[in-house]
């Protein structure tokens, strides 16, 4: 999953424009984002990205860098 | 003239150990500040209903510095639940010993008027429509009376109907902004403080007339989460379809408090997240059906109760989550009902719960009934109205036990090992929706 698949996927489940966002920015404060819709964002990642973030700590992966380095990280493994 | 409406807002606890607990407890300081949070929707319909030419500062009772001299009024208006109501008194008797008249209204007050009075020039009952431009009016020529009652029925009809005033909330940090799309339940809880106490029958709100709402709370905040300030918004069906095909395409996403009938409609359900529902708030009580005896009149809940599990899975999987709230210290429980209600949330996968203890409400019928039976523990409680103090003799156990359940209960529930465990599980439920 690279940049731009991440971008998409994350903008259709979250309903919000993510084309401004850089890849440092909180995308929970940024964008707004309710608690349920950040999680079904990652539930996403999860399911398209082939990969599991540890239980115990998904309120780490809040923006796009944090996701995409988890992801390349967990594929490589 | 200026107008001070002022919110009596928060959570709170009386109960030492559990107040310390409580703190200590991530999810349960969670919900609290979401619930802290929420505007008063009550006082933003009142600036609505107030005349024009007349200006209107909305105020949050955490805005004010005990320290400061008081923020200069004409009149103020004071709204209050229970818990809060000794404070809202105080705030109250402050402003008349500066020479400002006050107005107090709410739920308590339209419950006990008379005790209300002794701490204002005005008392408002029950619905502040059809009554509020009057009490401003009278007020302007020096007549403003003792009491005021305002409307029982038609709430949502033309002249009495108003837009509330959302842009007061412009500037402050709210997460969630409320919009009423009913008013009063038919189900009729004996426990229920809620707004059937202030309403003769259960009002809808016309479609249009809540879209029109939450497009102008969209003007304030364009990415708001709604909570619909109803006490059951999805009873009637038909009617509720017709509110979610309306708002689908307004791209919101909202809360709201309905009863767990909504699982025996898949076309509801398939709406209702498809309108950007993400979760429901449901009075499931008690796990067991036995202990639903005599909750409501017409046994709604009791028939439904063999069926929970069932029913939280349906509209779970079907993109929602849901918060489960118990009721602990009903007539039928014993000391087991905190295990088994632990053994049911573990099991039934919902994503937040809510546990609070029976509280009678003045004005209830279950006040009415424990206060006939003798087990009222003490008089004028109503700070100790928080939803998890004990004021009252519980049938099967004694206070202590009630008390120590609640405090064991909560260290289960709340902590953060079984919310991450909740939450990987609404997270596969997700996948299957994505």
């Amino acid at each position: 999953m690279n940049e731009n698949e991440l971008r998409d996927l994350l903008t259709r489940v979250s309903g919000r424009d993510l084309s401004k966002a850089t890849l440092n920015d909180d995308l929970v404060e940024t964008l707004d984002l309710d608690s349920l819709t950040a999680l079904r964002m990652l539930a996403a990642v999860e399911k398209y990205g082939g990969v599991r973030f540890p239980d115990d700590q998904l309120d780490h992966y809040r923006t796009l860098g944090q996701i995409i380095d988890f992801v390349k990280k967990e594929n490589k493994s | 003239m200026k107008i001070g409406l002022i919110a009596m807002s928060g959570v709170r606890v009386r109960t030492r150990e559990l107040a310390e607990l409580g703190i200590t407890l991530p999810q349960f300081v969670n919900r609290g500040k979401v619930i802290a949070s929420l505007p008063s929707l009550g006082l933003l319909t009142v600036a609505a209903l107030t005349p024009d030419d007349v200006e209107v500062a909305y105020r949050e009772i955490a805005d004010f510095d005990p320290e400061a001299d008081l923020e200069p009024f004409d009149l103020v208006g004071i709204s209050s639940f229970a818990a809060q109501i000794y404070d809202a008194y105080d705030l109250a008797d402050l402003y008349r010993e500066a020479g400002v008249p006050v107005v107090l209204g709410g739920l308590h007050v339209s419950m006990l008027p008379d005790e209300a009075a002794e701490h204002a020039d005005s008392i408002v009952l029950d619905g502040a429509e059809g009554v509020w431009p009057q009490l401003v009016d009278d007020f302007r020529r020096g007549q403003m009376q003792r009491r005021y009652r305002g409307l029982r029925k038609d709430v949502f009809k033309e002249p009495n109907y108003v837009v509330p005033r959302f842009d007061l909330l412009e500037g402050r940090p709210y997460n969630r902004i409320t919009v009423q799309t009913s008013r009063g339940c038919p189900l009729n809880c004996e426990f229920c403080a809620a707004s059937i106490r202030i309403t003769s029958a259960f009002q809808q709100k016309p479609v249009d007339k809540v879209v029109a709402e939450i497009r102008a709370a969209l003007e304030v905040s364009d990415h708001a989460f709604f909570e619909f300030a109803d006490d059951n918004t999805f009873i009637n069906k038909k009617w509720g379809k017709e509110l979610l095909k309306a708002i689908s395409p307004l791209g919101i996403t909202w809360f709201t408090e309905t009863d767990i009938s909504v699982a025996e409609d898949d076309e509801l359900l398939e709406l209702m997240a498809e309108s950007g529902c993400r979760q429901v708030l449901c009075g499931l009580e008690s796990p067991s059906a036995v202990d639903l005896d005599g909750i409501d009149p017409t046994h709604f809940k009791r028939k439904r109760a063999d069926h929970y599990m069932e029913a939280i899975d349906r509209v779970q999987r079907s993109g929602i989550t849901m918060n489960g709230c118990f009721v602990l210290g009903l007539d039928n429980h014993t000391t087991e009902i905190f295990q088994h209600v632990k053994d049911f949330v573990d099991e039934s996968g919902l994503l937040e719960v809510q546990v609070t203890v029976q509280t009678p409400f003045p004005g209830t019928p279950l006040y009415a009934r424990l206060k006939k039976e003798g087990r009222l523990l003490r008089e004028r409680y109503w700070d100790r109205c928080t939803l998890f103090d004990v004021n009252f003799q519980p049938k099967h156990m004694s206070v202590e036990d009630l008390e120590a359940g609640m405090r064991w209960l909560f260290q289960e529930i709340y902590n953060d090992c079984e919310f991450t465990k909740r939450r990987r599980h609404y997270m596969e439920l997700a996948k299957s929706r994505i």
